[in-house]
């Protein structure tokens, strides 16, 4: 016999207390939404770290022949920055988004395991300390954030950072594990009744499709640590190409489904502001679903052609797998199309990262296709082009879509409303930052300049774009300075936010803002659900009925 | 077709199972089609797990669950075995004795939990 899961509604048997608010109670709480913000809040603090690396890398580059680094130094600083933005901040981040929000939008009063989801943030922190550790030590690890053996080896990084380095990484991708698969466990099992599967919110599907790619493509870099490791205890294993070739694949079976994993949440989000600040559904929902479980799909099926140039893949295969991602990604943009296109729609900050996250985020998509086609990508491969196709993605999408998701959350989960000019300034600082940074990447690339050099000569014609791009990196950190400082003055002036500032659609907006400790009460309790957008039907029936009142019988 | 959950799980995994047989179709080497073919395998398993769970006791009932000092012990635990790899593996004889004072006040909090819910 199937039983189902009975939603909780607090009685007066057992009245609300007030949590404790000390920082033990923090650090040792089971609640989803404690879990979420203490992982956001590392990875914020980590963002800050990585993006401060990257400043002083633009430094260095931004004329030629400078020596604020010594290369050993450079490389460890790129290794640092690319394994920290992508382990210890994005993937995070993502993850975050679904244990504060999954169980209330899935009218759940907690998520599923949350001490393990608390034991995934502790492994997340522990590996963070390990990877800062094995950067601080003499020589760091520097073998990028791939480390490829040989290069990774006992022999050529001997060093105790290339072992801090494996240590940080494996126990962040355990901890990445967990968060995944108790977001997944909530999203499939703790649904209110009546939440069928094609009721859930954009964000949740993006969520689910995340937590399913989460779960074997980590396997996969755990294994690949496994062999690193065992070939710093015997460097003869990678004296073999076999073991090399086997290293590459079960790192980019990590390494570009991770990718997606940094993108599908930030997708979700963008759905939730933009359907929200438009006044509508979100366009073309059940396309929108399914185009999200056949990109994740097709993103396990890519990995291969980051092997292009090591001409040890199947480059049929990943060229037309790559290729057929445009498919999906443009059922999402017809659906983001769809939302917004002659709607009445309002422009707060959220709204207005998650209308710059569409065009810039489809430079790094359509760069993507491009390098997806053997023939540039072997033009292309290791230069400048590369880091400016994933910079689009990552920063000009991700984290764009990360800010839509803060300005539209922070206020439920807070209780408190950031300040709207201060938004506007740092969404206005992030839009020029970002494109004077990175899209001086593709020039460079094109002129023939590699990435990961921590120099270049003066007649190699990169001076004027290098500046250029520094002088963007440089106005993103004050960007983000905008962002903390906004942070801060929020905080002081408590300005409150109420339950539902937006008008949202989801079920998060129908409790307390923040909300109590099992989510909904008897004050707050889950709706009724018929819908993807369960808030716009109460506001339209309630509508209905207000107006057959005020034309009487 | 109702989509439940089991069924998006497992029609995932059907998907990615498709594609690492058109890899193999391919030209795919053994190594390659085996890591995709194991991200399938797990898919599915997860599929079935979620399958299993539906047919077995509803969630508890939440606000019983106590602090979560385990998993800060079992994190640690974790954290000092695995530094093991740069200072020698001295570092994960440190993490025994956080192990085992994690699991008794794990054994301790579930005894509680259990006394309360009998309460209940």
């Amino acid at each position: 016999m199937t039983t189902r899961y009975t939603p909780y509604t607090p009685t007066t048997l057992e009245p609300l207390k007030p949590e404790p608010e000390g920082m033990i109670d923090w650090l040792t709480s089971s609640d989803h939404k404690r879990i979420g913000m203490l992982t956001m809040g590392t990875a914020l603090v980590l963002f800050l770290t990585m993006g401060a690396l990257a400043i002083v890398m633009r430094t260095q580059l931004a004329q030629p022949g400078q020596d604020i680094l010594s290369p050993q130094q450079y490389n460890a600083f790129f290794t640092m920055h690319g394994t920290g933005m992508i382990s210890l901040v994005i993937t995070p981040m993502a993850l975050a988004f679904g244990v504060y929000l999954v169980p209330l939008h899935v009218g759940a009063p907690t998520i599923a395991a949350p001490r393990l989801a608390m034991l995934g943030y502790w492994l997340y922190a522990a590996g963070s300390v390990a990877l800062i550790w094995g950067f601080a030590t003499p020589g760091g690890a520097n073998a990028g954030w791939w480390s490829y053996p040989p290069l990774s080896d006992a022999m050529f990084s001997p060093h105790r950072g290339q072992d801090l380095w494996i240590a940080g990484v494996f126990l962040s991708a355990v901890g990445m594990m967990l968060l995944a698969g108790t977001v997944l466990w909530t999203a499939l099992r703790l649904r209110a009744p009546g939440l069928t599967m094609m009721r859930l919110p954009v964000f949740t599907w993006s969520e689910i499709v995340t937590c399913l790619m989460v779960l074997p493509s980590f396997a996969s870099l755990l294994a690949a640590l496994g062999l690193l490791v065992a070939g710093r205890i015997d460097p003869a294993i990678f004296q073999s190409n076999f073991w090399n070739i086997t290293y590459q694949n079960l790192f980019w079976f990590y390494g570009h489904p991770v990718v997606y994993i940094m993108f599908f949440p930030f997708v979700g989000c963008v759905a939730e502001v933009l359907a929200t600040f438009s006044g509508r559904r979100f366009f073309g929902y059940k396309g929108t679903v399914l185009s999200l479980l056949t990109f994740a799909a097709l993103s396990m099926a890519v990995w291969g052609h980051h092997l292009f140039a090591s001409g040890q893949s199947v480059n049929d295969y990943f060229s037309l797998t790559s290729i057929l991602l445009s498919i999906p990604a443009g059922i999402e943009y017809f659906g983001f199309a769809g939302t917004i296109i002659g709607a009445r729609m309002r422009y707060p900050p959220a709204m207005l990262f998650a209308l710059a996250f569409i065009p810039q985020f489809l430079v790094g998509g359509l760069t993507g296709i491009m390098v997806a086609t053997p023939s540039i990508d072997y033009q292309v491969n290791d230069s400048y082009f590369i880091a400016g196709h994933f910079h689009y993605t990552l920063f000009a999408g991700s984290v764009f879509g990360l800010f839509a998701g803060l300005y539209f959350w922070i206020p439920k989960a807070t209780g408190i409303m950031l300040s709207d000019r201060l938004g506007r300034v740092h969404f206005v600082l992030m839009v020029i930052g970002a494109n004077v940074a990175f899209m001086p990447f593709f020039w460079l690339g094109l002129r023939g300049m590699p990435r990961r050099v921590a120099s270049y000569p003066a007649s190699a014609g990169f001076t004027t774009l290098s500046f250029i791009s520094t002088i963007g990196s440089f106005i993103i950190g004050l960007a983000m300075l905008v962002f903390i400082y906004n942070l801060y003055i929020s905080a002081r002036r408590r300005r409150p936010a109420g339950p539902d500032p937006w008008g949202g659609y989801t079920l998060e907006w129908a409790t307390s803002s923040p909300p109590p400790r099992f989510n909904f009460s008897a004050e707050f309790p889950v709706p009724q659900v018929r819908s993807y957008a369960p808030l716009l039907d109460r506001a339209e029936a309630a509508s209905a009925l207000a107006g057959q009142k005020a034309g009487g019988p | 077709v109702k989509l439940t959950a089991p069924l998006v799980v497992a029609g995932w995994g059907g998907a990615i199972g498709l594609l690492t047989a058109l890899l193999a179709g391919m030209g795919g080497s053994a190594v390659v089609v085996g890591i995709f073919g194991g991200a399938v395998a797990i898919t599915e398993v997860m599929a079935v797990s979620v399958l299993m769970s539906r047919r077995r006791r509803p969630a508890r009932p939440p606000g019983l669950d106590p602090p979560t000092a385990g998993a800060f012990m079992v994190a640690a635990a974790a954290f000092l075995a695995l530094i093991g790899l740069a200072f020698g593996f001295w570092t994960a004889l440190l993490a025994i004795p956080l192990l085992v004072g994690a699991v008794i006040y794990e054994a301790y909090v579930y005894r509680k939990r259990g006394h309360l819910q009998a309460r209940r």
